[in-house]
């Protein structure tokens, strides 16, 4: 198992305070806090009383975060019904997924008791972030630089990519910010993956554009975490500025604006790209829409393919139709018709487009693998209608690994005995043969005592 | 079966991670976990783990179940057909009211002890009682005589069982119904040890069961070991063991680094995995899931008691754009019941279009005259934490653009969504779906959607409806039948009291070793039908 950060942190927000409510009654709530197993648990707890015994709790709690209307997550905790109830609930990060550290976490307490009032707390905060460490913070306009175990001065060339990341985007692309980027920086990688889950082994960096959060390790080569920086800061502004409820932007397009913003590519990108430019060798640009691959060479290729793809839209062109691809995207439109739309051709279109500038042949791999298409199941026949009763019939299952009994019912028992036979059957006819040959050559021998050829 | 619940938690596990891009880092960090079994004799699966209890005792899960430790008197086989389980044998009398099972001689539980009538009644009767108040009692069990009243506490045995003797029970159903030995396919009369399920509600992390693999070892969040039950009455499964690594990752890293041999691919890595020259092509087999995805309106509650209210937001929908921007393609538009594939499943059905002036006028038309009239509107999903799929997000959109109806959302712990949505927590709208458990349109049409029936969330009622329903129950033509299931979704799809999304597509990676794999639309014992070759 990754070793994991084992932090239990515990705000006191309103310790032995009653909270004081809104427009509803006074709820009587105390101890009301939140405890972080950071980066698997959070547990909300309080003790809550009421004049009359208390019938429902309901936790009312969620995260900042960009989002398609109002959202509000509820919880119930078990309690035994009284006038004064202790409640507790976990939000188990390894059934959800993290959320990026730094995140912004609120919650409140809704009760009822049994006359019928309804009471809720005071709505509190706290932050998704581990407190092992001595954070600091280092922040120029939109950007803030959150970091522990490095330099000011390394601190400040984060916040001076960061601000670069920032400036290229709004000159190439139009882009801004509309909240800070906040960026955590990790004094390793180690420690950067022991504060999320579910990462790939080779995650270097990751950008939360709901949240407008960064997370990256350094890596002890200055240049190459500058260029992480404004690698994260681009997908941050690609997603917020084409922020969309239902639509999606490829990977190809979001992963190349990035690495296009970072400038050119890094040696081990390029040796991966000139290795597939070589050999021919690329992925098809519509297969590089979602996820990357887990192999690191792989993932790097398909890093360096999508930059060359998006190198090549904005220089052959231009940035402004680069602008209305994202903007159409924004607007739900399915990808192969946004680039109908604004370029002329869908991705497969792009794909040969792009490998006709590389002086590659046109893309000629086999048709994808076909849409599923469902499997008809029988139809029942009432028992008692139609003359046809489901008839109870044995099947066999295979007891070893060596046969298929889904299909046939025959098991390995079955096969071996065969097996068995048929070598017996076999071993017999030779022995027969055997001695059918020696038969033959003593009566040969009785009828030619004296051997020798007769020429 | 609820369709949320057959959504693999490995996927909602990931689900915050929706918008999140990642950079690469220059070195790579391996990192492994200590499993006591040789895995190269083990069938390895990536899952996840529900906080409640609940989930894993068969007879109140309200999913698929877990068919490897528990088995019933029936199985569904790869061909979905209705096989002998624990029974061996039985015989349909009484005008088909009546069956006697007769149980295998050899069945025995994993302690060793036999499996006997008295088992069955025992089983059966703590699923129907009040104190266990299982939410899908009465849709699997409700056909036999006398579940109903001890359900509602009226009686305190289920009249319709008798043991004949040792190993065989007589079953008394209330009317000849063709589907009833397809219900006892489902977990809930699967078969439980009494002095196991003594001990209190975590006996199911010990179970002693008598399906055909033994719970041996259960880390929480960690992993669970299972090991092949010998003594299985159809013979020993070939595998010696099946572990479950417990949210170790992204199903389809995983199968990539060789970690799991089974895996989920999301629609995030689909497009990938249809690539031919992608070496992971070759792994990959694809289906059509017996499954419906659609939106539930309470007919019970404002603004939803309205037909036109219901209408004017099905027809705001613009289901061909949802399934080709959200689903990117990989997902079939649903405009009625039944999925593709099921019997009943009707090529022609017209459902109601997308068409936004209609939908306006139809609104307008409303007790309620418009937006304006409307009360506050909630829809309740299932997810922790302020994160909304697509899929809620994309109809708050399309509602909002078209009608100019502005919705909330709220999300309800998955660990116990299901209880809540049965108790009646939720919003004018709530998430639905439904898989199919059996392949027969009774389980999607008469399950959902007869008034009263405890899987009909929205609390629709249409006696027309019911009427037909209750008739094609025993009707013995099965033509008629099946046009009776017909014309059954025209009026669902005329009255609207659910939103008909998608029908989903299945993609699964299968590494070359494991042989057998039973690719089913139907979940069902699949372990016991497979081998491992070369591992």
């Amino acid at each position: 198992m990754p070793k994991k950060l084992i932090l239990i942190l515990t705000l006191v927000t309103t310790l032995l305070v009653p909270t004081r409510v809104h427009a509803a009654p006074q709820a009587d709530v105390q101890a009301d806090t939140a405890t972080l197993d950071f980066p698997n648990t959070v547990t909300f707890s309080a003790t809550l009383s009421a004049p009359a015994e208390i019938v429902s709790i309901t936790l009312e709690y969620g995260n900042e975060q960009l989002n398609c209307g109002e959202v509000v997550a509820k919880a119930f905790p078990e309690f035994v019904p009284a006038t004064s109830a202790d409640v507790a609930w976990t939000w188990d990060m390894r059934q959800s997924g993290s959320l990026p550290p730094g995140t912004t976490i609120w919650w409140r307490w809704r009760y009822v008791d049994s006359s019928g009032t309804e009471f809720v707390s005071d709505t509190n905060t706290i932050i998704w972030l581990d407190d092992l460490h001595d954070w600091q913070t280092l922040s120029a306009e939109n950007v803030r630089i959150h970091y522990y175990g490095l330099e000011t001065s390394f601190a400040q060339s984060m916040v001076d990519a960061g601000l670069e990341g920032l400036r290229r985007n709004k000159e190439q692309a139009g882009m801004t910010p509309d909240i800070p980027v906040e960026i955590y920086v990790y004094p390793s990688y180690d420690e950067m993956r022991d504060a999320i889950l579910y990462e790939p082994q080779w995650t270097g960096g990751l950008a939360y554009s709901d949240s407008s959060i960064i997370i990256m390790g350094t890596s002890g080569d200055a240049n190459f975490d500058k260029a992480t920086v404004i690698h994260e800061v681009t997908h941050i502004l690609v997603g917020r500025n084409a922020f969309t409820c239902i639509g999606f932007i490829p990977t190809w397009l979001n992963e190349g604006l990035a690495v296009y913003n970072e400038g050119p590519l890094d040696q081990s990108m390029q040796s991966q790209f000139d290795i597939a430019l070589r050999d021919d060798t690329f992925f098809p640009v519509r297969a590089l829409g979602g996820g990357f691959s887990e192999i690191p060479e792989k993932a790097l290729l398909s890093y360096a393919q999508s930059y060359s793809v998006v190198k090549f839209m904005i220089e052959t062109y231009g940035q402004e139709k680069m602008g209305q691809l994202l903007n159409a995207l924004s607007n739900a439109e399915p990808v192969d018709d946004a680039l109908v739309e604004i370029y002329g051709f869908d991705i497969d279109g792009l794909d040969n487009a792009w490998r006709q500038s590389l002086g590659l042949a046109p893309l000629t791999v086999a048709q994808a693998t076909a849409q599923p298409t469902p499997t008809f199941v029988p139809t029942y026949v009432p028992i008692d209608g139609i003359p046809q009763a489901i008839t109870p019939t044995p099947y066999a299952i295979p007891p070893s690994s060596s046969s298929d009994g889904t299909e046939t019912g025959t098991n390995t028992d079955d096969n071996t005995f065969l097996f068995i036979t048929i070598a017996l059957v076999c071993i017999c006819l030779i022995f027969g043969l055997i001695l059918g040959v020696i038969i033959l050559g003593v009566i040969v021998r009785k009828n030619n005592p004296k051997g020798g050829n007769h020429a | 079966m609820l369709n949320l619940r057959k959504i693999s938690l490995t996927i909602t596990a990931l689900a915050l991670l929706g918008t999140m891009f990642l950079s690469a880092s220059a070195q790579k960090n391996v990192l492994a976990m200590q499993i006591n079994v040789p895995l190269d004799q083990a069938l390895v699966y990536n899952g996840g783990e529900s906080a409640n209890l609940r989930d894993y005792d068969p007879a109140t899960t309200y999913s698929s179940g877990d068919k490897l430790v528990f088995s019933g008197l029936v199985q569904l086989d790869p061909h979905l057909n209705v096989r002998p389980d624990l029974a061996e044998t039985w015989e349909v009398t009484g005008n088909g009211t009546i069956y006697t099972f007769k149980i295998r001689d050899n069945a025995k539980f994993h302690n060793g002890r036999d499996v006997t009538a008295q088992d069955i009644v025992f089983s059966w009767e703590r699923a129907a009682s009040p104190e266990l108040a299982s939410d899908t009692v009465l849709t699997y069990m409700g056909d036999i005589v006398g579940v109903r009243e001890m359900v509602q506490g009226q009686a305190d045995h289920i009249s319709g069982l008798r043991v004949i003797d040792e190993k065989t029970l007589e079953v008394t159903i209330d009317a000849p119904k063709p589907y009833f030995l397809m219900k006892l396919t489902f977990p809930t009369s699967y078969i439980v040890d009494k002095d196991n399920v003594s001990v209190g509600e975590e006996w199911v992390l010990q179970p002693n069961g008598t399906g055909p693999y033994k719970l041996t070892e259960w880390q929480s969040y960690e992993y669970i070991i299972y090991e092949a039950n010998k003594d299985f009455y159809l013979g020993a499964p070939s595998i010696p063991y099946v572990v479950v690594k417990i949210y170790a990752g992204d199903d389809v890293r995983l199968f990539e680094t060789g970690e799991i041999d089974v895996a989920g691919v999301s629609l995030y890595d689909v497009d990938r995995m249809l690539n031919p020259s992608e070496p992971l092509n070759r792994n990959l087999i694809t289906n059509v899931n017996l499954c419906t995805s659609y939106t539930v309106f309470d007919t019970t509650k404002a603004p939803f008691d309205d037909v036109n209210v219901r209408k004017a937001f099905s027809m705001a929908f613009d289901r061909q754009r949802y399934v080709d921007v959200l689903y990117r393609g990989k997902a079939l538009p649903a405009v009625g019941l039944y999925p593709p594939g099921l019997p009943g499943f009707d090529y022609g059905l017209q459902g109601l279009p997308y068409d936004p002036e209609q939908a306006r006028e139809l609104l307008k038309q409303s007790k309620y005259g418009g937006p304006e009239g409307l009360p506050e509107i909630v829809y309740t999903n299932a997810g922790i934490g302020s994160y909304i799929g697509g899929n809620v997000a994309a109809l708050a959109e399309m509602w909002q653009q078209v009608l100019g109806v502005t919705i909330k959302v709220e999300n309800l712990d998955y660990n116990f969504y299901s209880e809540q949505i049965f108790s009646g927590n939720h919003g004018q709208i709530f998430d639905g779906g439904w898989c199919a458990d059996y392949p027969d349109p009774e389980n999607f049409a008469d399950v959902l959607f007869h008034s009263g029936a405890p899987q009909n969330h929205g609390g629709y009622s249409n006696p027309e409806l019911d009427t037909l329903l209750e008739s094609a129950r025993i009707e013995p033509d099965v033509t008629k039948r099946i046009s009776m299931y017909q014309e059954a979704e025209r009026i669902l799809v005329n009255d609207a009291p659910v939103l008909f999304t998608t029908h989903s597509l299945s993609y699964l990676l299968v590494q070359p070793y494991v042989k057998g794999y039973p690719n089913t639309p139907i979940s069902i014992s699949g372990e016991r039908y497979m081998w491992l070759e070369g591992k």
